[in-house]
């Protein structure tokens, strides 16, 4: 902690400031806190540039003296220097002292170049700018020295790398492009805000961009390796003129292909049921996510299933992303920063998982100052608040959600709807403390809990637990690597009291605890590696069914616990052949031991595996390997650009997924259970080939690309009719292997800037499924090719936010899709006292297209910075045209006749408002 | 509010009738009904085929089959053709040792048989037990057990009886042109309705440390039914399933009756254990069970429960003796009885007030187990 005492010597009627005495007593104190104490206390003002004094840290002890002597020792060794004028305006400038009174031939020599006062046009100003104008110009425009000129020769080649941070909270920026200009080289931060960037020893322009950030350019001359932090200023937009930013070409110039990034700023545009900022329901209008129906936020990639996501909150695994039927999605909108979606080319430090991977990034807490933000919709309110924990280097954010929603349905008077509850809580905490420049630590946590009972007595539970802690090390500006350690969990619950003598539980959870180490090395211009290895144990307690009330005659039923190592080791390198053609080759080893104790059941070969065919079985003890798989995975990934502004890419990638949900439903139910591959049930492997083709147009504020892929995924989990999944002994018995082919086509355009931005995708797609299980008895249509549950061909979907004034926006989303495939009835018969239906094959039949367009309108507060609380409105309407949307048709045998439903679900207009607070 | 029914209920308000177009491609299959019964009571099978979807002259009956009980050591019973689909027999004399199936040929030449099954013994019933209160009405529960422990799996049907009554009881009738006494045969005051289950009520006490089956709901007659206005009576019919013939019902029932929640499961069609012989590859649909049955009749009166009846707002009218005639030959109103002044006059009420079949259905005849 600082100390100080300052004491103020000033001589009486003394005219000359100079004589001005100060008595400072100051412990690492930072330039800016020393200049306002000056200020503050005598009528010196300074003028100086924060970037150039950053790196200052002042300790002075004791001493009374003038401010000359104070600012020499000060700026002893350093590059710095200050002026003094008569006004007492304190001038500090890099590399010259500025002459404060004008050489005295001034105005007799017109052009004397010696004594101009500037070697370079550092400082531009222009008439009208504001003051952060002329700062940012001064920065941008300035010229930072990378190590020593005279150290070394201009020869070789150098590392520069360093923090990317919000100017105004010290929060690092996620995926910020670092751009060299002139060799259209570049990194983008990793989920801390580094990055490491080679170049040739010599002078550069980098172009710093970000989504959500102002654009900013730094001119660095590079004499050796060297840190460089750089601050970005959060894009705002001024209230006289719209910046149109530029340099937006990272969907172009990365090697990225199907990598679709939201901020938190864009989800807060797409209109949501209930008015709260969703990042499910966002990545639902991206192109190649569709969902089956509306009440689920179980999304399916680009002919994945649900289960074939993974998604992670910081590195945390989230095993059920969705809160209250799914209308909620996990993640708290007022911590959450980025959610990124790779569909296509997925890094090789991800695996895991066939279809996607969805990293939702937290905000880190504000290292500046204490700050709290919050909303109340009409089902939630949730708040949070973060802030400085010492000096700077530590920060935290903490926020918590619940619903009210009880006074709801309790306010329905229905005898049938009465006595349904539904609820959820969840809470986040992250801190991130630095411990120096080259040390972070980040810890972050998170709990969420549901209960729900729908007018029956079965209530339903269910939770994710999740924590970790992150240790980010820079061995040097080359190399850097994160150390992750954690733990994460989800169980649920069903239970029922209603019959005393059947009242039972059924337990189910599933635990993993993993620690990863992450390497980044950056060779030199052509290459940027990474590597790492990773290890995650399971546990899964696959079901416990017990008692409920003391006269229960349920008898306690456990499914053997299961257990697995899943450890993968990657490494990929990032090669820039020429200007135009990059590309990114990795691989990655992944090895599953599914590990005992546990007893195995034997099946005869060559015959179905059935209750009747079992042998034997086979008791492993604890630790015991029982299976083990080892898959080699490809991610390969190359970009070729055409022109400044257009490229084509190319990316092939092999997964392999060593847990599955077992779910015979449509929609992914919170009563879903997990099980791990074992010695009768193999990993699901997939592989994906994808080109696309990118263009951008004016200034590249208008991104236009074409995906086109093709997929195939082999041991995919399907069911035989009728199957138990829950208190299985031998669920093998009641799976078939089938196997996947999806393919399609994505249009996107997306207007990134102005007072008109958003997007409009077309997706033209399919995904078929086969049985194709030798030892299958019945396979699904006869064994043939047929419409997966979320097959949807054809999907539109428009995203558009515009700004009418800067406190008044107005969204509108629209989607469009061919209906879900369906199982319909081919034929009635009457039994059992009733007429009833036949089906056949499975999803022959289509539910009619879905179409749905919501609006809201975003009002904000006034701009004015200085207010204990800002404020915001979003009101709107979802589904506005009310159109019933079927989420599923079927039928039902009712007093002895068949009769056809269609259930649609929110369908109908539904008005909502949210108030959103900060203070 | 609805919109909020809508919006967390998930099924009512936003459930409608739909009907999509399907084709229907003239499927054919032979359906198979029944229980090979143990004991003193009648076997009987009914055949039928597979009709099209909403086909308006339903049930298409099996006729000139030839159905046959066969047990695993060759003793074969002939069931008798009733010509309506339907082939029954007396109580067979069959072991509750043997395994039996059921042989068919029709009349296409095709030959059918199930596969053989046990014969399970099911206990009796220990009660059928009824609940009332105003929320849920009354609620009648099914309870059983076993001892020995080898049920495990239980089916029910039941059959409801109830009589109600028409508004006016009604002494007239207008019979060709004139008015007169009714006649005993003639009351339309009292009517009885009789109504068989048409869902599936089966129960499995496999997770259970015991045999016992406590309060299986089987029926709720909502609050204020006519059901309960004067005497209601439910015969209730319990057999034991084996584990396979309890899976048959247990997807039955989830296949045609409980679909329409927001995470339903593909549904498909249990086929049972019923083979075609002639053509492997040709569908069947029905499951063959053999049992004995177990059965208990209860009766509830409205005065246990006294609830608040609907009424359908009648009211009589005093027809003076000169319209008679014309109002009474209009069949604008039936006649309920004399009125005094003026005398010849008669007290008339609409036709439905009077005549318990138009408001509530069923007979005028009274079953004989109805007290």
């Amino acid at each position: 902690m600082k100390k100080l005492l300052l004491i103020i010597f000033c001589a009486a009627g003394l005219q000359v400031s100079s004589q001005t005495l100060f008595n400072i007593d100051a412990d690492s104190m930072r330039f800016e806190t020393f200049a306002h104490l000056i200020e503050s206390n005598s009528n010196y003002f300074f003028y100086y540039d924060t970037a150039q004094v950053n790196k200052l840290s002042i300790t002075i002890h004791g001493k009374t003296q003038s401010l000359e002597n104070i600012l020499s020792s000060i700026f002893k060794n350093t590059d710095l220097h200050f002026s003094i004028d008569d006004e007492n305006h304190v001038f500090v400038t890099n590399s010259f002292a500025i002459q404060t009174t004008l050489p005295q031939d001034f105005f007799n020599k017109q052009n004397n170049k010696a004594d101009t006062l500037f070697t370079a046009p550092q400082i531009q100003l222009t008439g009208n700018s504001t003051i952060k104008e002329k700062v940012k110009v001064a920065v941008e425009n300035k010229l930072y020295e990378i190590g020593n000129k005279t150290d070394e020769s201009v020869q070789g080649k150098a590392t520069i790398s360093g923090y990317i941070r919000d100017a105004k909270s010290g929060e690092p920026v996620i995926g910020a492009s670092v751009l060299n200009a002139e060799q259209n080289t570049g990194v983008t931060t990793d989920q801390y805000g580094y990055y490491s960037l080679t170049l040739p020893k010599s002078r550069h322009i980098l172009k710093i961009t970000s989504l959500g950030m102002t654009d900013t350019r730094r001119q660095i001359a590079v004499y050796a390796n060297g840190n460089f932090n750089i601050d970005m200023n959060e894009y705002i937009p001024t209230l006289k003129d719209v910046i149109v930013s530029a340099d937006k070409t990272v969907n172009v110039k990365s090697t990225l292909m199907g990598v679709q990034q939201l901020t938190i700023k864009t989800i807060k545009q797409i209109p949501s049921v209930f008015g709260e900022a969703d990042v499910l329901r966002a990545i639902l209008t991206l192109p190649g996510v569709t969902s089956v129906g509306e009440s689920s936020t179980g999304f399916n990639v680009r002919g994945g299933a649900a289960d074939q996501n993974l998604i992670l909150f910081n590195d945390a695994t989230v095993y059920n992303p969705s809160h209250f039927f799914g209308f909620f999605s996990a993640f708290n909108p007022d911590i959450v920063k980025t959610a990124e979606l790779y569909k296509s080319s997925i890094p090789e430090k991800y695996g895991g998982r066939l279809s996607s991977v969805l990293d939702v990034t937290a905000r880190e807490g504000n290292k500046k100052k204490f700050e709290g933000s919050g909303g109340l919709g009409p089902i939630t309110a949730r708040i949070s608040i973060e802030g400085p924990i010492d000096s700077g280097k530590t920060s935290f954010i903490l926020s918590a959600r619940t619903t009210y929603s009880d006074w709801l349905l309790r306010s329905i008077h229905n005898a049938e709807y009465g006595n349904s509850t539904a609820g959820f809580t969840d809470a986040n905490l992250i801190i991130s403390h630095e411990i120096n420049s080259k040390n972070n630590i980040y810890i972050s946590a998170y709990i969420s809990n549901d209960n729900f009972k729908l007018n029956s007595d079965t209530e339903y539970t269910y939770s994710n637990r999740n924590a970790n802690i992150k240790w980010k090390h820079i061995f040097n500006n080359k190399f850097s690597g994160v150390f992750t350690g954690g733990v994460d969990h989800y169980q649920f619950a069903i239970g029922s009291t209603v019959n005393p003598v059947t009242a039972y539980k059924f337990n189910f959870d599933v635990d993993q605890v993993y620690g990863r180490a992450d390497f980044d090395y950056v060779i030199n211009t052509k290459h940027d590696v990474d590597f790492g290895i990773t290890s995650m144990h399971y546990k899964l307690q696959p079901g416990t069914l017990t008692p409920n009330s003391d006269q229960s005659l349920v008898v306690k039923n456990t499914v053997g616990t299961e257990q697995a190592f899943e450890s993968a080791m990657y490494a990929g390198d990032h090669i820039n052949i020429s200007k135009k053609l990059s590309a990114t080759i990795g691989g990655r080893l992944s090895v599953f031991n599914y590990l005992g104790p546990n007893t195995v059941y034997n099946y005869t070969p060559g015959l179905p595996r059935e209750q009747s065919t079992i042998q034997d079985s086979t008791t492993y003890k604890s630790g015991a390997i029982i299976k083990t798989y080892m898959v080699p995975e490809v991610r390969l990934t190359a970009r070729y650009s055409l022109t400044d502004n257009s490229s084509v890419k190319f990316s092939y990638n092999t997964q392999a997924q060593y847990i599955h949900t077992l779910s015979n439903t449509t929609a992914i139910s919170p009563t879903d259970i997990f099980k791990l591959s074992d010695e009768n049930i193999k990993p699901q492997k997939g592989d994906q080939f994808s080109i696309g083709y990118y263009h951008n147009f004016k200034a590249n504020t208008i991104e236009t690309s074409v995906e086109l892929y093709y997929r195939d995924i082999n041991n995919y989990l399907d069911y035989k009719s009728g199957a138990t999944l829950i208190l299985n002994h031998h669920i093998e018995t009641d799976i078939l292997n089938a196997k996947g082919r999806a393919y399609g086509a994505e249009f996107l355009i997306r207007k990134t800037a102005g007072k008109l931005n958003g997007w409009l995708s077309y997706t033209y797609s399919r995904t078929q499924l086969k049985t194709d299980d030798p030892l299958a008895e019945k396979p699904v249509n006869g064994g043939n090719y047929y419409p997966a549950d979320y097959d949807k061909p054809n999907v539109v979907n428009f995203i558009g936010n515009y700004k009418i004034n800067h406190r008044f926006s107005i969204s509108l989303n629209i989607v469009y899709s061919s209906g879900r495939p369906i199982t319909l009835p081919i034929s009635e018969y009457y039994y059992g006292g009733s007429y009833r239906v036949l089906y056949s094959d499975r999803n022959a039949y289509r539910i009619p297209d879905y179409f749905r367009s919501d609006f809201s309108v975003n009002l904000d507060g006034n701009y004015k910075i200085h207010q204990f609380i800002h404020s915001s409105w979003t009101f709107g309407v979802y589904n506005f045209t009310s159109r019933k949307n079927p989420y599923s048709v079927f039928f039902q045998s009712q007093n002895g006749h068949v009769q056809g439903y269609k259930l649609s679900i929110l369908g109908t207009a539904i008005p909502f408002i949210t108030y959103n607070f900060k203070f | 509010m609805k919109r909020f029914l809508c919006l967390f209920i998930l099924f009512a308000g936003c459930k409608e009738a739909y009907n999509p177009h399907v084709k229907n491609a003239g499927y054919n299959y032979l359906v198979v009904e029944g229980n090979i019964i143990v004991g003193n009571d009648a076997t009987s099978i009914h055949l039928s085929r597979t009709i099209t979807i909403n086909d308006t002259s339903r049930s298409q009956s099996e006729t000139n089959a030839t159905v046959t009980v066969e047990s695993d050591n060759g003793d074969t019973y002939s069931l008798e053709n009733q010509n309506n689909g339907i082939y029954s027999s007396a109580a067979l004399n069959i072991s509750i040792n043997k395994n039996y199936r059921v042989h068919i040929f029709t009349a296409d030449g095709k030959e059918y048989a199930s596969d053989f099954v046990p014969v399970k013994q099911t206990p009796p019933i220990d009660s059928v037990s009824w609940k009332y209160d105003t929320n849920n009405g009354v609620t009648i529960y099914a309870n059983a057990h076993d001892e020995t422990n080898n049920t495990q799996y239980y089916r029910w049907e039941f059959a409801e009886t109830w009589k109600h009554h028409a508004f006016d009881s009604s002494v007239l009738i207008y019979d060709n042109g004139s008015i007169r006494n009714r006649l005993p045969g003639e009351q339309v005051y009292g009517c009885w309705n009789v109504v068989a289950s048409s869902e599936t009520y089966i129960a499995s006490t496999a997770g259970l440390s015991s045999d016992v089956v406590y309060e299986k709901p089987l029926i709720q007659i909502p609050y204020g039914s006519e059901k309960i206005s004067d005497i209601y009576s439910i015969i209730v019919y319990q057999y034991a399933l084996t584990k396979e013939g309890y899976e048959f019902w247990d997807n039955l029932k989830k296949n045609t009756e409980t679909l329409g929640s927001i995470f339903d499961p593909q549904p498909f069609t249990e086929f049972g254990n019923i083979h075609c012989i002639t053509d492997a590859s040709e569908p069947v649909i029905g499951f063959i069970s053999a049992c004995s049955i177990a059965q208990q009749r209860i009766f509830i009166k409205w005065e246990q429960i006294q609830w608040p009846l609907q009424s359908l707002g009648c009211m009589d009218e005093l027809i003076s003796p000169d319209k008679v005639k014309e109002t009474f030959a209009s069949g604008s109103l039936s006649p309920v009885g004399y009125g005094s002044n003026p005398p010849g006059s008669i007290f008339g009420d609409a036709a439905e007030c009077v005549d318990c079949r138009l408001n509530g259905g069923g007979t005028t005849v009274k079953p004989s187990y109805m007290p």
